[in-house]
């Protein structure tokens, strides 16, 4: 028991892992892409073509893989007051119910990313670099099982309090 | 609609993400009322509200945010306040106001504020005996002035929705903000007069003092400079005024502050883009909604309803401050603009409203909205960080909320205060 269980924690954290990495590299290439524009323009006078291009498909693989981090940390904004009045099993049980509201829609999702994904394996591709449109369309499904794993571990994380305070991070601040 | 709306209050209400509630809502409504719609719209919809350029501006002002945060911005805006108006009853609420202000011109999220000056200011706050629960929602709506006062997240999509200047809005925000800071001024004052000792225990005003701590706050307010005048001068767009922003967050924390490290940048990068993503999934999900609202015919309808029940501008303006504030108290913002301002911007230039006006109207609503429950950022995480539940706070909330609904009613009425700075700067 205590071998599968440490295979599983070990898989979950290589996975967190391999989502940040990806993330901060998008979130980077984002960020450089955008000023690259600005100081061509303004010191060599010359534009570059694709760092629009770039910088926007970084910025979808940004959001779909954030995600699932953001769920990890908290960061979803929830209205909880009411259900943190709740006994504690009533808790449990809504807090399951709710996961698997969550789930269901990123089922949706993902069956609703096949068919863009088909589209860009056959032959969309993106105007500028003319990279295949599965390349951008990829992200939907995975971030969205990512988020799925992070929905389900934080039930499991929880469960001892579903809708009490976190432990170790700010509140959701993540808003305008 | 009705279906909608009731799963919407449903979730919202039992705890279930906004993200959620808002795709769940709208997924449910499109596979009951419009069956023969594939239901690959729904990722097409959320792929295609966030692949815009323009929507970057948020994820670069939200880094820029936590750059401030992490870099030692934050407290040397405190440090500026403190020598300002530290000396006046009440002090620690008065910088609380002016810090948050200072923190407004430079970040667009009002949340990123709200944490940062009550991580400063509540231990102060607790140790000094003020009531806490006052000084979380003084926080809060203060902290809301980083939507008013630009750069502006709200701006940014009420900009892109309704293909408005993100320059006209982040300088039509100026007036209406500044004149937001001495109402929340007057009801901590107010607050603080009627309060006990511990209110009037103050420093001395010292000249010497306020130009130290100016000097070392002044490369932080450089940002504002560099974001607003870049984009009324045409220099950058929103989204790369964001990005230079980002650049002159880092350069001035590494370089000039030496509160940031190299090593520390992965970790703060991974903070920003899920706190983005947050904010931007939420944006996604919106969009599925916005559409189904467009595709519903909904505009066409509401448009006729609202002409045979208001006739006059005035009317109309009144209604929709009631509405918004209303639709603010259980809606994600940014979720709400991309929703309704499709709907109700075109029906405000029917009347003759100038469309930079009537968004800045949203814009205030939706701020009041953010320190309304049951639904408010500012209020959630200001009562977080003072470890109280937002129904103790939301009890205090009453008179900064009147306050910040005093000066809306002035801008709804008065659209030259809004209108002044974007006319002279001739972006009108």
């Amino acid at each position: 028991m205590s071998v599968l269980r440490s295979i599983a924690l070990g898989a979950v954290r290589s996975v967190r892992v391999a989502a940040s990495t990806l993330v901060v590299v998008c979130f980077a290439w984002m960020t450089l892409a955008v000023l690259a524009q600005v100081f061509g323009r303004y010191l060599f006078n010359y534009s570059i073509s694709w760092t629009e291009e770039t910088a926007r498909f970084a910025q979808i693989w940004v959001v779909f893989m954030g995600a699932g981090i953001a769920m990890r940390f908290g960061w979803h904004v929830a209205v909880d007051a009411l259900a943190a009045m709740l006994p504690r099993g009533a808790a449990r049980a809504l807090s399951v119910l709710i996961a698997a509201g969550c789930l269901w829609f990123l089922v949706v999702v993902v069956l609703g990313s096949l068919p863009l994904l088909e589209l860009g394996w056959t032959f969309e591709t993106s105007p500028v670099l003319l990279v295949p449109m599965w390349i951008v369309y990829l992200c939907i499904p995975i971030g969205a099982v990512y988020f799925g794993l992070e929905i389900v571990l934080s039930v499991v994380d929880r469960w001892r309090n579903p809708f009490g305070a976190r432990k170790g991070t700010r509140a959701a601040e993540a808003g305008p | 609609m009705t279906l909608a709306l009731s799963a919407f209050l449903l979730l919202l209400l039992a705890g279930m993400p906004v993200v959620f509630v808002l795709g769940i809502a709208a997924t449910l409504t499109l596979l009951i009322l419009q069956p023969h719609i594939p239901i690959t719209i729904v990722a097409q919809r959320m792929y295609d509200g966030l692949n815009s350029f323009t929507i970057m501006a948020i994820p670069f002002f939200v880094f820029a945010g936590a750059i401030m945060d992490a870099g030692g911005i934050s407290r040397r805006i405190v440090d500026f306040a403190t020598a300002l108006v530290g000396w006046i009853v009440g002090s620690l609420l008065m910088v609380s106001v002016v810090a948050a202000t200072g923190l407004a011109a430079i970040s667009g999220s009002g949340s990123a504020d709200v944490a940062a000056i009550s991580a400063i200011m509540q231990p102060e706050l607790r140790r000094r005996r003020y009531d806490i629960d006052f000084s979380a929602a003084v926080i809060a709506c203060a902290g809301s002035l980083a939507q008013i006062i630009p750069p502006s997240l709200m701006m940014v999509v009420v900009a892109l929705v309704s293909n408005l200047s993100v320059g006209a809005m982040f300088l039509a925000g100026i007036l209406p903000g500044l004149l937001t800071v001495p109402g929340l001024l007057l009801a901590a004052y107010a607050h603080a007069r009627r309060g006990g000792p511990q209110y009037r225990e103050t420093q001395p005003f010292d000249l010497a003092r306020l130009g130290r701590t100016f000097r070392a706050a002044l490369p932080s307010l450089g940002m504002p400079v560099i974001i607003v005048g870049g984009i009324v001068g045409g220099v950058f767009t929103p989204t790369e005024a964001a990005a230079v922003a980002v650049l002159y967050g880092l350069l001035v924390a590494m370089l000039i502050y030496r509160e940031l490290a190299l090593r520390d940048l992965p970790r703060l990068v991974l903070r920003a883009s899920a706190l983005s993503a947050a904010v931007m999934t939420i944006i996604g999900t919106a969009s599925i909604f916005g559409w189904l609202v467009a595709s519903a015919n909904v505009p066409a309808a509401l448009a006729e309803w609202i002409r045979s029940v208001s006739s006059e501008p005035w009317t109309y303006l009144l209604m929709i401050n009631v509405v918004l504030m209303a639709v603010g108290m259980f809606m994600e913002s940014l979720a709400a603009i991309l929703i309704l301002v499709p709907v109700l911007m075109p029906i405000a230039v029917d009347f003759g409203i100038d469309p930079v006006h009537f968004g800045l109207v949203v814009v205030m609503n939706f701020a009041i909205g953010m320190v309304t429950p049951p639904y408010g950022i500012t209020l959630f995480v200001a009562s977080s960080v003072a470890e109280r539940n937002i129904v103790q706070v939301s009890r205090r909330m009453f008179w900064p909320w009147l306050m910040m609904t005093l000066i809306l009613v002035l801008v709804t009425y008065v659209p030259e205060i809004p209108l002044f700075l974007p006319r002279t700067f001739g972006l009108l």
